[in-house]
Parts: C-alpha cells; sequence; structure tokens
C-alpha cells in the first residue's frame, strides 16, 4: 500500500504544486512555459545561457544536506525517485519517462477530474460528491476546498479513502506554510505554491502514514 | 440602598480603569501584514518614481546641475529618504531605492504601533532605574505582548550596545521560499524591519533614543542590534 504523488490545482485550473514519493516511471520536465515556476523544482526547466533547456536543479528532499547550490540533473539523469538521489553517482539504468511532458500530464489528471465532477453533478444533482476513482493500477482521490483548491492524491488500488489525508494536509502545511506565508504569492497567475517548508511538512506527513 | 449603588458604579469604573486584557488571532494578524507589506511596497514603488520625475524635471529646466556621484537635496515629504547611490537610472539602484523606501515606511509605521504598546503595558509600573532595565522591559513585556515569548538572549557590551537574540522569531517564522534558503533570507530581512520598529519606538517613549539594527543569519533567528548614546 503506497502513495504516489500529490497534485494541488488552484481555482485557475493551474497546476500549482506536485510532489511524488513513487513512480513506476519517472515525470517528463515540462515544455518551457508549459508549468509555471514554483511549482516542483525537478520539472522546471529554464534556459540556460548558452541556450540548452536544464531543470533548475535537483531539489533535495533531505533538506539538511541542501545549500550547495550545485546543478546536478539534467535531463537524461533525472532520478527515478527522491529516494534514489545519491549526489556524485547517477543511476545506474536510465530512468524511464514517461510520454508525456509534465505540463501535459498535470492537464490531463486535471481535465480527468473536471470532467467526472461535472458530470456527477449533472446525474445525481449538486450535493453528490466526486470523491476518488479506481483503475487497475491505481485510485485517485480528490479533496476540494471551498476556495476551488483542488488537493488530489494518487495511491495503490487497494488503499482506502485518503481525503482525511488531504484535509490534514490542507488544515496543516498549507494554512501554516502556504497562506500565512509572506513569500508566497496565492492566486497568482504566475507562480505555484512550492516552498521548502511546505514540501518538507508535506513529505513528512505522508511518509508517517502507514500506508506509506 | 445607597450601598448597592455605588458598588455596582465602583465595579463598572473599576472596568473602565482596568480593562481586560484582549488578544488578537494570530493568522489574523499575519495576514494582516502580508497585505501591509505588499500594499507598501506598491506605494513605495509610486512614490519613488514621483520623486525621480520631479528630479529629472528639475534638471532639465536648469534648477539642479546633473549630478556625476552626489545626490542633490530633494525636497521630500519624508525627510529620510535620501537616494544614496548614483543618478544613473539603473534598474538596480532603482529596485534599491524602492526597497529603501519600503523599509523605512515599514519602520516608522513599527515606531508608531511600539510607543503606543509601550505606553499602554507601562502603565502600571515605575520609572526604570537604567538604561539596562528599560531593555530587560523590552526583552520581556514588550516580546510577550507582542511575539509569545521573551527574548531568548540578551548581550551587551557596557558601553550601550545591546544585542537582543530571538532563536524564533515570529514574524519570519513560516517564511520559506522556491528558491532555497539564500532567497528566504535575503527576502526575510524586510520583515524584520517593522518590530525594529516596534522596539526603536517602544524606547523612544520610554525616553531612549536608540538605533536598532535587525540581522538575519539563519532563519528563523534574528537579532536586534540597540544602541543607546552613552551616557544615558
Amino acid at each position: 500500500m503506497t502513495i504516489y504523488s500529490l497534485y494541488i490545482y488552484d481555482r485557475h485550473c493551474t497546476c500549482v504544486y506536485y510532489q511524488d514519493w513513487h513512480r513506476t516511471k519517472a515525470p517528463r520536465p515540462a515544455t518551457e512555459g508549459g508549468i509555471l515556476p514554483a511549482v516542483s523544482q525537478q520539472l522546471y526547466q529554464v534556459r540556460g545561457e548558452d541556450g540548452t533547456l536544464s531543470v533548475m536543479n535537483s531539489s533535495p528532499r533531505n533538506t539538511l544536506s541542501s545549500s550547495s547550490g550545485v546543478v546536478i540533473a539534467v535531463n537524461d539523469e533525472l532520478p527515478r525517485t527522491p529516494l534514489l538521489q545519491t549526489m556524485p553517482q547517477p543511476p545506474a539504468p536510465k530512468p524511464v519517462h514517461t510520454g508525456l511532458s509534465f505540463d501535459e500530464e498535470a492537464k490531463l489528471v486535471y481535465g480527468v477530474v473536471l470532467s467526472l465532477r461535472n458530470m456527477i453533478k449533472k446525474l445525481s444533482g449538486q450535493d453528490e460528491q466526486f470523491t476518488n476513482y479506481r483503475t487497475s493500477t491505481y485510485k485517485l482521490h480528490l479533496y476540494e476546498t471551498l476556495s476551488g483548491y483542488k488537493f488530489i492524491m494518487l495511491s495503490d488500488p487497494f488503499s482506502d479513502s485518503l481525503r482525511f489525508i488531504l484535509r490534514q494536509i490542507y488544515a496543516g502545511p498549507f494554512l501554516e506554510y502556504v497562506v500565512r506565508n509572506p513569500l508566497v504569492n496565492m492566486d497568482s497567475k504566475e507562480y505555484g505554491i512550492d516552498n521548502e517548508y511546505f514540501r518538507a511538512s508535506v513529505d513528512r506527513i505522508v511518509r508517517g502514514l502507514s500506508v506509506f | 440602598m445607597a450601598a448597592p449603588a455605588s458598588t455596582s458604579i465602583a465595579t463598572s469604573l473599576a472596568a473602565f480603569a482596568d480593562p481586560p486584557v484582549r488578544l488578537v488571532d494570530g493568522p489574523a494578524v499575519d495576514y494582516f501584514f502580508i497585505e501591509l507589506v505588499n500594499t507598501l511596497r506598491a506605494s513605495s514603488a509610486v512614490a519613488v518614481a514621483r520623486t525621480r520625475k520631479v528630479e529629472q524635471e528639475m534638471i532639465e529646466a536648469g534648477l539642479l546641475s546633473p549630478p556625476p556621484q552626489a545626490p542633490p537635496a530633494v525636497p521630500s515629504k519624508r525627510d529620510s529618504i535620501a537616494s544614496t547611490s548614483s543618478k544613473t537610472a539603473d534598474s538596480q539602484t532603482v529596485t534599491d531605492e524602492e526597497e529603501e523606501a519600503l523599509r523605512l515606511r515599514l519602520e516608522s509605521i513599527g515606531m508608531h504601533v511600539g510607543t503606543n504598546v509601550a505606553e499602554r503595558l507601562c502603565h502600571e509600573r515605575g520609572l526604570f532605574a537604567d538604561t539596562l532595565d528599560a531593555i530587560k522591559f523590552i526583552c520581556k513585556e514588550l516580546w510577550v505582548a507582542c511575539w509569545d515569548k521573551q527574548v531568548d538572549n540578551l548581550r551587551t557590551n557596557h558601553r550601550g550596545v545591546y544585542v537582543l537574540q530571538d532563536n524564533a522569531f515570529k514574524p519570519i517564522q513560516r517564511i520559506s521560499s522556491w528558491q532555497g534558503r539564500a532567497d528566504a533570507l535575503r527576502r526575510a530581512k524586510l520583515y524584520a524591519a517593522m518590530p525594529a520598529g516596534m522596539i526603536k519606538g517602544a524606547l523612544s517613549r520610554l525616553g531612549f533614543q536608540a538605533v536598532v539594527v535587525p540581522e538575519i543569519t539563519v532563519l528563523p533567528q534574528c537579532t536586534f542590534q540597540v544602541k543607546l548614546p552613552r551616557g544615558s
């Protein structure tokens, strides 16, 4: 029983945050301009001075060993999961990417959720809530706030509803380190909500779960 | 007959004389300060642009010689703002000017707030014996009233310089940036300007003219260097 990944969308229908723990295929970095800055360090590409696209820096999940500022990851050395991130030696097998770049993937996920939600509301009335759906390989859980933020979590297909975890993430790290953080510009159309403390606290919550 | 009436009057007068302490919701204050800084940033950008335009017009009209390095004395309502950099309309100097203007506005707002908070906190105590006493008052009562804890470390060189250190300073506790710690540190300096102003204002209401400089080396630790004039 594991957690695969977490997406957060704001009310403007854009992805503002992404974090993953276990994925069979690594997410391909987004095309330039596809996603906002401050969504996920490992997926945001900038054009360097020599014109090559590269990921900004490898986001150190372990914040204790951070702050070296060394650009390590370039496209084909993108680590498969944060757990395999050994600094000097790249992992021996080249990680397999999904066919889609991340911005397309994010849009598809959002599209699925939105369409299902609208369909269910039309079928059964305004009181019905779309909570999760399951396929043979994963289960997608949705928690939507009144302010329009959608927390989407993908987990293995046999887990129970994880809405309460998403609610915990909203009531804890989100309110503390995103809403109360002076540096995070919420509801802007130009930046996501990624920051160090938020990422670390979400990580801590998810890794501390019994279903992880 | 007269006795019960007078006791009820006495209790209501007592409530006026010593009102119950009311607290403000922490998150509400945080949200307000976030908006305050953003609004002041926009307003100081407008003010800086306006003074630059006036200076440019005066230079063109020949009233001011275009200064190569030395800044002209530009009349402005805020007498504390002076452009200390050269007049090349560099984007870097413009943003520095704006940052400085913003910092000054935050500090002066802090001063007004600090004076009133100190006034309220001191209404029961006697005079301060010496400056050390006043600093200790700041460390304990002002800090508790504003930020729910006391200062963690107080150092002095016994010549009028005091260093107040707070290991988890509340206004900067949640500051975190997606670009890493260095960026968060750089931007956090601004959010310590208003607390520095509060300390300065509180001391000035108590009769001590101080210079307060905040410094952040490691988030969320913050130190304030307070320089009091000698002999006071």
